[in-house]
């Protein structure tokens, strides 16, 4: 068990030092998306918005700007170490597949976070009115974690980097319009709710709307939130393909 | 046709003589390549086996099961004792391998990346640094420590990939082409270590194109060809499978020229008998024997 955590640190470590490769352009990355999210959502609101439209705001800003900070981005990292052969050298170390995956979830969880404390601080700017709670702290991890599931079976079933990097920015774009958080969900038609209430984004959405507006903690959508997480994640780890067949 | 005899069966609970055993492994790739077909193969420990064959013969696919990379199609590997198969990462705690093809992670200075990797396989932070450093050292990696991998030659990422393997200071070493891309130097100085762990009973298994690299590093010498391994043995009883240990090579005004015989005196008296005055005597060299072997098992 202590070489299992220990591994995953040290994958956890591998990840975080690519940051001093990235250098601006990683900040940038996570300044620019974050932010450009919430600017091209407020910017189709009209003057004058209420408290509630600007939580709505907010609240699609975070679950959005959280999933391509991570869902995005891991299932790009995962696959670019895997067809640049990174990968291999990790497979031919004795270390469990279950490690390097909670080491590359942690390392896209933390960038989720940091991507979600930057939107955060440019709420009072815009002039939306939040009500911060230590609820949130788990409620965007759960966000975070909710899809990287299927960031990890995208990434080791792709049979390209390039089809790899495809289907996990059209499943982000096919969640993201799908999840009605900007808007309610009655305005979807009705063979598209099912599909709207089975996406941990729309759940997510509604419990950091909740959250941010004050009118609740950690409550019956974040239940939902953790439920849809516990099997995504379930099934991602159960299909991330470690050797080949 | 394998030089090695057969082994009685092993009681149950008796402790295996080998440090590597590969038994009738095959491997069907999707779309029905049959790239290894029914392969028996044993590494006694402390020994250097070299496996040999063309390109696509299927010794990275050999290399790669007994690694645990990829699942074989039926048969099983055991390495220690351990079933690769089943116990994977357990097995993989017992080996360092170079795959033939992998990429350090770039981003990564060459110190970092030893480190790193020795952490994965259980040493401390303290000693991981340690370890890296002794590997720096004997790798000849001194003036590139502080470099970023991705800044590396080809070569020096190949040399980097070799002290990644062993970092853990693994009984089994297995490296698929260990040396491709290095300069002579830097092959050597690869050698020389491999020599010592030789020396200091590691047991090794690598695929190597230079026969020459073969002939130095190898007790054992596999030939592979269409996945079937059809022979193992030292490069004298490979030899000894061929038309002549003895070799000698003319200019025969058309070109070289070559006599074979099982001793040298054959060749003597053969060079003699064709009035050849200038030629030049040695063993057959294992080249030669690859190059006969190959093409007999081909056309078998």
């Amino acid at each position: 068990m202590r070489k299992f955590f220990a591994d995953a640190l040290v994958i956890f470590e591998i990840q975080a030092l690519k940051i001093r490769a990235w250098g601006w352009l990683y900040v940038f990355t996570l300044v620019i998306v974050p932010i450009g999210t919430l600017l091209f959502a407020k910017a189709l609101i009209p003057p004058g918005m209420s408290d509630q439209v600007g939580t709505r705001l907010m609240a699609g800003s975070l679950v959005f700007g959280i999933g391509i900070m991570t869902v995005n981005n891991l299932a790009q990292l995962m696959a670019m170490e895997r067809f640049m052969n990174m990968m291999k050298l990790v497979i031919t170390s004795p270390v469990h597949p279950l490690s390097y995956a909670l080491g590359v979830v942690a390392f896209a969880l933390v960038q989720g976070l940091a991507t979600a404390a930057i939107i955060l601080c440019f709420a009072p700017p815009l002039g939306i009115h939040v009500h911060l709670s230590l609820w949130l702290i788990p409620v965007l991890v759960l966000t975070s974690l909710s899809m990287t599931g299927m960031g990890i079976i995208i990434a080791t079933w792709s049979p390209t980097a390039e089809s790899s990097n495809m289907l996990a920015n059209t499943l982000g774009i096919m969640v993201t319009l799908l999840s009605p958080v900007y808007y309610p969900i009655e305005r979807l038609p009705q063979w598209l709710r099912w599909v709207a209430r089975m996406s941990p984004y729309t759940h997510a959405g509604q419990a950091v709307n909740a959250i941010l507006s004050g009118r609740g903690g950690f409550g019956q959508e974040s239940l939902l939130l953790l439920a849809i997480t516990a099997v995504g994640l379930t099934v991602g780890i159960r299909g991330l393909r470690w050797r080949e067949r | 046709m394998t030089a090695l005899p057969a082994t009685a069966p092993r009681p149950a609970g008796a402790p295996r003589p080998f440090a590597i055993e590969v038994v009738g492994l095959s491997k069907r790739y999707h779309g029905g390549v049959l790239a290894n077909d029914g392969i028996e193969l044993r590494v006694p420990a402390g020994a250097t086996l070299g496996l040999l064959g063309y390109n696509g013969a299927g010794k990275t696919t050999l290399v790669r099961q007994i690694t645990g990379e990829l699942q074989p199609t039926s048969g099983g590997v055991h390495v220690m004792g351990v079933d690769v198969v089943r116990g994977h990462t357990a097995a993989r705690a017992l080996m360092g391998v170079v795959p033939q093809e992998a990429e350090p992670y770039g981003h990564l200075n060459v110190h970092e990346h030893l480190a790193l990797f020795a952490r994965l396989r259980g040493l401390s932070r303290a000693d991981a640094a340690r370890r890296a450093d002794e590997l720096i050292d004997s790798l000849g990696l001194g003036q590139h420590a502080k470099k970023m991998s991705r800044t590396l030659s080809g070569g020096l990422k190949r040399k980097l990939l070799v002290g990644n393997a062993l970092v853990g200071d693994p009984p089994v070493l297995v490296l698929d082409e260990p040396t491709t891309g290095l300069d002579p130097h830097a092959r050597r100085e690869v050698w020389s270590l491999l020599r010592s762990l030789r020396g200091r009973g590691r047991t090794i298994v690598m695929t190597t194109h230079y026969m020459e690299e073969a002939e130095e590093l190898c007790d054992e010498v596999a030939l592979i060809s269409d996945g079937r391994l059809f022979i193992q043995g030292t490069v004298e009883q490979l030899r000894a499978h061929c038309r002549g240990r003895f070799k000698a090579t003319y200019d025969g005004g058309d070109g070289r020229d070559a006599v074979f015989g099982q001793t040298s005196d054959e060749v003597l008296a053969e060079l003699a008998r064709r009035g050849i005055e200038e030629f030049s005597l040695a063993k057959t060299s294992l080249e030669d024997v690859y190059m006969e072997l190959t093409a007999e098992a081909q056309e078998a």
